[in-house]
Formats: structure tokens, sequence, C-alpha cells
């Protein structure tokens, strides 16, 4: 089924809060940001083309036609400025990444999530991985991964400092996988394709492929937040996701569908050209006939 | 479909097909042992002995009766480029597409149970002809003597920093010993396409577009990965700094590097010799 095309969809509108305010706080620093940008292009970028090139399948028009096609439609759906160059690697679980730099941004996808899905699913998997490229993720996520190294080859505090800023940071990259998946969502524009996508990501055997309840998981993300209500089991919990990159399965598809119920999703999903306008200071695509922004009060508007 | 019938190499010999940058790669290391190339093999023979212990005990052995048709192909392999001594060979549970192969007078090649089910039966034979080539060549020594460098008791500090020494050559050697091998396999498959539509597949074509890709656009990918690294000093350096790092041979690298051997016309002369 062809998608509803979003031109001038802004990650503003459907990023999560906390990612977009640590995020913004990130992006205060001064030269933070160019010259990380800088650094990554001259050593990591440069390193993981040759890598992807020398050692993984370039997906192109001619090397994979139908793949290629998929993931230009979720670029068009999801207005995505900055296109990926993307490999697939040999692999079984349903996973992809993204990494690089501004304009330079490179993704792989295991050949499982390419076999393992069906395309909606798909679309949903590589509309979250786009969604990490719209709103500026990668290269925060190339420091978080690069930060708590440097900071630890300082002495003596170094080890500290380098532990504490892991910590935030792992728990902002957690935080943008939610926005990552809302943006899946809006590629995929399709519920349950989304939820089974997650479910199987979470272990599903191929054998029940064909049969998926969505409600269950669902419950289970409920169970787990129930236990998260006695002490012990809560402390494990934080301590356990500490160092992980992404939050527990069952939580993303419990944020997910309440994304959905907040009716934020179907706002979006109906933005036409002709009926809204786009707040100058916010982003966020409101109405046509709106006096001022409902967000910031601000009147300042631009048209898409 | 059958099998095309295949050309039986009874002249073969490994040395006129050991790609030119193994053998220098493979002096170098020779130099830097004391006692030269039979104290290096015999550590290596020992050490493949004593791991193939520790593999004989797991993974399910092909036979004639356990798995009639791959055991064909192991015999097939073995005709083709006049193996007398046919090595064991058993399978292991992994969904991937992998050989490798253990032992020291005895050896025995292990492939992934992904290679039997992902493979049609002409890539099979590319594939064991990978590791038979290896063993006609010589190589499994060197290859048991690199596997020794990543053993637990090499992690004292003194020995492994005398171990890096030797390690980094032999690893630079190991990537290019893929090279030689990758020529005995294209002499036992013997058909290019087969050769690189395996080596799509193992570098990360998903299953759906098996039928669908023409082996030719991995090809094309290794043409702009050569232009890629011969573009500037930067890339240039980057790419000798990581082909030589690597522990895995990578897969496009190496298909450029077998069509230049088929394409000048080497390959169709070994063939020719019979």
């Amino acid at each position: 089924m062809a998608k509803k095309q979003l031109l001038g969809l802004n990650p503003k509108e459907y990023e999560h809060p906390f990612d977009r305010e640590a995020l913004a706080k990130l992006k205060k620093i001064p030269g933070l940001e160019t010259v990380t940008n800088a650094f990554l292009n001259w050593t990591y970028v440069k390193w993981h083309i040759i890598e992807l090139q020398g050692s993984n399948f370039k997906i192109t028009e001619d090397s994979c036609p139908e793949l290629y096609k998929l993931v230009k439609e979720v670029e068009t759906t999801l207005d995505v400025a900055d296109s990926p160059e993307v490999y697939t690697q040999w692999g079984y679980s349903i996973n992809g990444s993204t990494t690089g730099t501004r304009g330079n941004t490179l993704m792989v996808l295991n050949s499982g999530a390419v076999d393992l899905l069906s395309d909606d699913q798909l679309k949903y998997v590589i509309g979250h991985e786009m969604g990490h490229i719209k709103s500026n993720h990668v290269l925060y996520h190339m420091m978080a991964q690069f930060f708590p190294m440097f900071a630890s080859m300082v002495p003596v505090v170094g080890a500290f400092v380098g532990t504490s800023l892991e910590f935030v940071l792992m728990y902002w990259l957690r935080m943008s996988e939610f926005t990552a998946d809302r943006a899946g969502l809006l590629a995929c524009q399709n519920k349950d394709a989304a939820l089974s996508a997650i479910v199987k990501m979470a272990g599903l055997p191929l054998k029940y492929f064909d049969n998926i309840n969505e409600q269950a998981f669902l419950d289970q993300a409920e169970t787990f937040e129930q236990m998260h209500k006695d002490f012990l089991s809560g402390t494990m919990q934080n301590l356990s996701i500490l160092t992980s990159t992404h939050p527990w399965t069952v939580y993303r598809a419990a944020e997910l569908v309440k994304w959905i119920a907040s009716g934020e999703y179907d706002r979006i999903l109906s933005h036409t050209t002709s009926n809204t306008k786009r707040c100058c200071v916010c982003g966020h695509v409101i109405p046509a006939d709106a006096d001022v922004c409902p967000y910031d009060g601000c009147d300042e508007f631009e048209s898409i | 479909m059958t099998m095309q019938e295949k050309i039986i190499l009874t002249h073969l010999d490994p040395a006129t097909v050991m790609h030119p940058q193994e053998r220098s790669a493979l002096i170098s290391i020779i130099q830097k042992i004391p006692g030269g190339e039979s104290a290096l093999k015999g550590i290596g023979e020992l050490y493949g002995r004593w791991v193939a212990v520790d593999y004989i005990g797991n993974g399910v052995v092909v036979t004639e009766n356990s798995m009639p048709e791959l055991y064909r192909q192991l015999r097939e392999v073995c005709r083709i480029v006049g193996v007398k001594n046919i090595p064991e060979l058993a399978t292991e549970w992994a969904y991937l597409i992998s050989s490798y192969t253990v032992g020291g007078s005895k050896l025995r090649i292990v492939l992934s149970s992904g290679a039997i089910d992902l493979l049609t039966k002409e890539e099979q034979l590319f594939l064991i002809g990978q590791e038979i080539g290896h063993i006609v060549a010589g190589h499994l020594p060197y290859h048991m003597l690199l596997e020794l460098f990543y053993t637990p008791a090499l992690d004292d500090p003194t020995l492994s920093t005398i171990a890096g020494i030797v390690k980094m050559p032999l690893l630079d050697w190991y990537r290019k010993s893929h090279y030689t091998a990758d020529r005995v396999s294209l002499l036992c498959c013997q058909d290019i396409n087969v050769a690189l539509r395996t080596m799509m597949k193992m570098a990360g074509l998903p299953k759906k577009y098996y039928e669908q890709t023409d082996p030719k656009v991995f090809l094309l990918q290794a043409r702009e990965f050569a232009s890629l690294s011969n573009n500037g000093w930067a890339n240039n350096m980057m790419t000798n700094f990581l082909l030589r790092s690597a522990s895995l041979p990578w897969m496009v690298d190496r298909a450029k590097v077998l069509m230049e051997w088929y394409e000048s016309g080497e390959y169709q002369a070994v063939l020719d010799r019979g």
C-alpha cells in the first residue's frame, strides 16, 4: 500500500520530550558538533566506508532494486534530506544500525531483518533508522561511543567522569530510540506492522510468525511495569539497563501505543500542505487558521 | 539439475596457483622465526593435534551413511584436485556460511549448518574447495599457529609482546592465504559465477534476493572498492591499515583478487593443463 508522503515533516513534532531536551542541551555546547563532525569525518567515516565497501553487500538500484526502492520510499515518506548509503551484512537477528556524520550517513541492515520481516515491518525498521538521521541523533550516538573512552584516558578523575558521562549519554540514547520508533511508525503507517516487528525482535520463533498476538506482548509490558514497583526488582531493572543502547523491548511497544493513543500520530498523518503551516520557532506543524502557535505562543509561521 | 562434469586436474601443482602476495608474506614470517620453517610447522602441527581433540567432541561427522550427498561432494572436490588422503568432514549448528579446518596430521573440515542450508550444491563445492585449497597449499600448520596466539596461555604481557611481533605478519599472511585458497576453490567448482555468488552470499546478501541478484553487481562493488582505496593517500593508508589488521579477510577484496586471476587467463591455463 502506498504511504502518505509527509512533506516537510519536522522531527520536532514527534520527538520524545526527553530526547529533545537532552539533545538541545548537548547542542548548546559551542563547537562540539562541528569538531566531532570533522573529527569523525576524517577517522571513523573513512574507516567504516572502506570496511563496509570491502566486506559487505552494498544496496544500489542495480545490485538490489527491490530493497533500494523500499529504502527510497521510506526516505520520501519521511522527507529525509540526508540519504544514507545502505549495506546488508549477514546476521539473523532483526537489526539495523546507522552511523556516520551529517552528509555521510551509513546504514547497515542485518540480512535477518530483510528476510524475516514483511515489507511494512521492514519499513518500520528502516524508518526507525531514518528517524535517527532526521533528528540528527547519529552524531551524538557516535559521541556516546567515543566520549567516555576519551574521558577515561584522563588520570584519576577520568574513570569516574567517563563512567558517569557514559550513563548520562546512554540514558539519552535509550530515549532517542523512542523518537526513532515513532519515525518508524510514521514510515510504515501501519500500527500492527510496527508492533509485530517489535515482537519479532523480542524473540518470537519463526514458527509462530503467522500468528502474532500484539496485545499479549503489551500485557507483558504491563506486568513488567508492575514489577518495577517492587523495590528490589525495580533496582535490578535500573541497574541492568544502565549500559544498554536500547530500552526494554516491551517498553518500546508500550511507549509507541501510548503515543498513538495521545492522538499525535493521527494528527501528523492528517497534515496536508494546504491546511497547515509551520511555526518558525518550535517547528510544529499547526492548522493554517491558528493565530498563535499552541506550543509556544509565537506568531511567526512559514508555509510548507 | 545434474552437476556439470568437472575437469580432473591430475597435474595440479599448488605452487603454481599460489598468489604472489601470499608467497612474499610467508617468507617474511619465516625470516622472523628462529629455526625457520621446520620449527614453525612443528609447533603448528602439535597445536593442531591438541585442538583437534576439542573439536572432535563436537559437531556431526559427515559419512556415506549420515549425509551421503555431502560426503559425495567432499570426495568430488578431493578427486578434482587430486587429494588422496580424504580429510574428515563435519557440520555444526550456526546460521551463517562459514567453514574452517583444524588438526595436525589428521585433519577435519567443519562446515556451519548455514553453509548447507543456504548454498546450492555447486556453491558447496566452492566452499569445500576453499578448505581443501588451504590443505593442499600447506596452510594448516600456519593457521594452527595463528590460533595458538589467541589462547589464554599467551595472555602474559611479556609473552604477548613477543607474540605480537610474529602475530602481525602472520595475520597479514593469513588473509593472503585466502587468495590462494580461492583459486583452488574456483578450480573445484569451475564456474566464476558460482564463486562470486558464494562470496556475495557470505558478504551479507539477504536470502530473499538470492534468485534475482546477478553476481556481476558484486564485481561492480569490488571495482568501486578498488577505486575508493586508491583515492588519495588517506584512503589508501586507511585501507592498508584496516586490511592488515583485519582478522578475517574481506569478501569484496577477495572477489576482486580472484577475478583478476580469472581474467589474466591463468585460470584457463591451469584447466587446460588438466
